[in-house]
C-alpha cells in the first residue's frame, strides 16, 4: 500500500504573484516510520504539452531520518519567496505549471510522489 | 502583493487540468509497452528479457516510427535491472551518426552490462562496426532498436494496432471528465490518419482534448 502524502499551502489560496512568499506544510501517513529513507520537498515549475519537456527547481530540501528524530512522517513546514518567472501559462501546445512536490523515498527502491499545483502570476491565455 | 483566491471550484478544476496526451504522460517510460495478446504484461516483458539474455550477444527490436520501440526499451529496463544487469541506454536523435562521447563509461561496459542503443540505424556504418567490435571484445550484451532489420537476432517486432491505441487511450483518460474525452471514432480516425504511428495519433488526440477544453471554458465564461 502506498503512503499518503498531504500538502497544505498556509496562505489557503492557489494564486500567487512574483515575489510573494509561499509557506507549505507537508506530512506523510499510512506508513511505518522505518520504511522511509528520505523525503524530498520542492517548489518547481515544469512544462507540459506536445513537445519536449523542461523544468526548473526553485526550492529543494531533502531530509533523512537523522534530521527528524528518526520519524519523517511528522508535519514539516517550509517557506520560500517565489521568483519573477516563469509565470504560469496555459497555451495550446505548451503550458507552464508550478507545483509543490513531495517525494517519499522508501526501502527497496520504492518512491511515492504527490504534487500540489498553484499559479504564479497572471498571463492572459484567452488567445490560445 | 497577491492576487485573489479562485472564485469557484470550476476555476480550481481548470487550474489543475492536465491534458492526458501531453508528452509528460505519453513519452517512453511514462506508459508501459502494451503487448496486445498478453494477459499478464509484466510476465510477457520478463519473457522478452529472458529471450534476449539467452542469446548472449546482440539483439534487435524492429518496428516503424511511433510503434513503441523506445517505450518497449523503457519497459524492459526495470526487468533487466531486477535481474541484476547493469543497464546503459543511449538514445540517438535524428542525424546522430556516432555514439556520444561518454567520458570513460564505455570502458565500464563488461559482461554484466546490457547496452541499449535506441535508434541504431542513425549510426553510420563505421560507428556500427566499431560498436560491434567493442561488444565482442568487452563481452557486454547489446540490444538495439531500429526501423529496418540489421544483422542481429530479432528479439521483438513492434507493431501498433488500433486495439493498442484504444487501450492506451483508456488508461490515459481514466480520470478525465467525459465531456473532454475523445470519442471512439476520433481515436480510430487518429490511428488511421497516421498509418499506425501511435506517437502522431496521440498528438492528434492532444489537440482534440485541448480544443474541447477551450470550448468548455468558453461556454463556462458565457454563463
Amino acid at each position: 500500500m502506498e503512503p499518503l502524502i498531504s500538502i497544505q499551502i498556509q496562505q489557503d489560496r492557489a494564486r500567487f504573484c512574483p515575489g510573494d512568499e509561499i509557506e507549505c506544510d507537508y506530512q506523510i501517513d499510512a506508513i511505518q516510520a522505518d520504511e522511509i529513507l528520505a523525503v524530498e520537498a520542492s517548489v518547481l515549475w515544469y512544462t507540459e504539452g506536445k513537445g519536449g519537456e523542461d523544468m526548473g527547481v526553485h526550492y529543494f530540501e531533502r531530509r533523512v531520518p537523522a534530521e527528524a528524530q528518526g520519524d519523517l512522517r511528522q508535519w514539516r513546514r517550509f517557506r520560500t519567496k517565489l521568483p519573477n518567472s516563469p509565470l504560469t501559462y496555459e497555451g495550446a501546445i505548451i503550458q507552464v505549471r508550478w507545483c509543490i512536490r513531495v517525494r517519499a523515498i522508501m526501502r527497496q527502491g520504492k518512491q511515492c510522489c504527490f504534487e500540489h499545483p498553484f499559479r504564479l502570476g497572471h498571463v492572459d491565455s484567452s488567445a490560445t | 502583493m497577491s492576487s485573489d483566491a479562485p472564485s469557484s471550484s470550476q476555476q480550481i478544476m481548470e487550474n489543475d487540468f492536465h491534458n492526458p496526451f501531453s508528452t509528460r504522460f505519453t513519452r517512453p517510460g511514462a506508459i508501459e509497452y502494451q503487448i496486445a495478446e498478453a494477459e499478464n504484461q509484466r510476465a510477457a516483458l520478463r519473457k522478452i528479457v529472458q529471450q534476449f539474455i539467452a542469446i548472449k550477444s546482440t539483439g534487435q527490436i524492429v518496428g516503424p516510427h511511433g510503434s513503441g520501440k523506445s517505450t518497449l526499451v523503457q519497459s524492459l529496463v526495470p526487468h533487466l535491472r531486477a535481474a541484476q544487469w547493469t543497464v546503459d541506454v543511449i538514445q540517438l536523435r535524428d542525424g546522430q551518426r556516432r555514439l556520444p562521447a561518454i567520458g570513460g563509461e564505455q570502458r565500464c561496459w563488461d559482461a554484466n552490462t546490457v547496452l541499449i542503443v535506441d535508434g541504431y540505424e542513425q549510426l553510420n556504418r563505421w560507428a556500427q562496426y566499431r560498436l560491434g567490435k567493442q561488444q565482442r571484445r568487452q563481452g557486454f550484451r547489446l540490444l538495439v532498436t531500429t526501423h529496418c532489420e540489421v544483422r542481429m537476432r530479432l528479439i521483438w517486432r513492434t507493431v501498433a494496432t488500433e486495439a493498442t491505441l484504444v487501450r492506451i487511450v483508456e488508461q490515459l483518460t481514466a480520470d478525465l471528465s467525459s465531456p473532454l474525452r475523445p470519442s471512439q471514432q476520433q481515436v480510430r480516425d487518429a490511428f488511421s490518419a497516421h498509418d499506425g504511428n501511435l506517437r502522431e495519433a496521440l498528438f492528434d488526440l492532444y489537440d482534440i482534448v485541448s480544443q474541447r477544453r477551450k470550448q468548455l471554458r468558453g461556454s463556462l465564461e458565457q454563463k
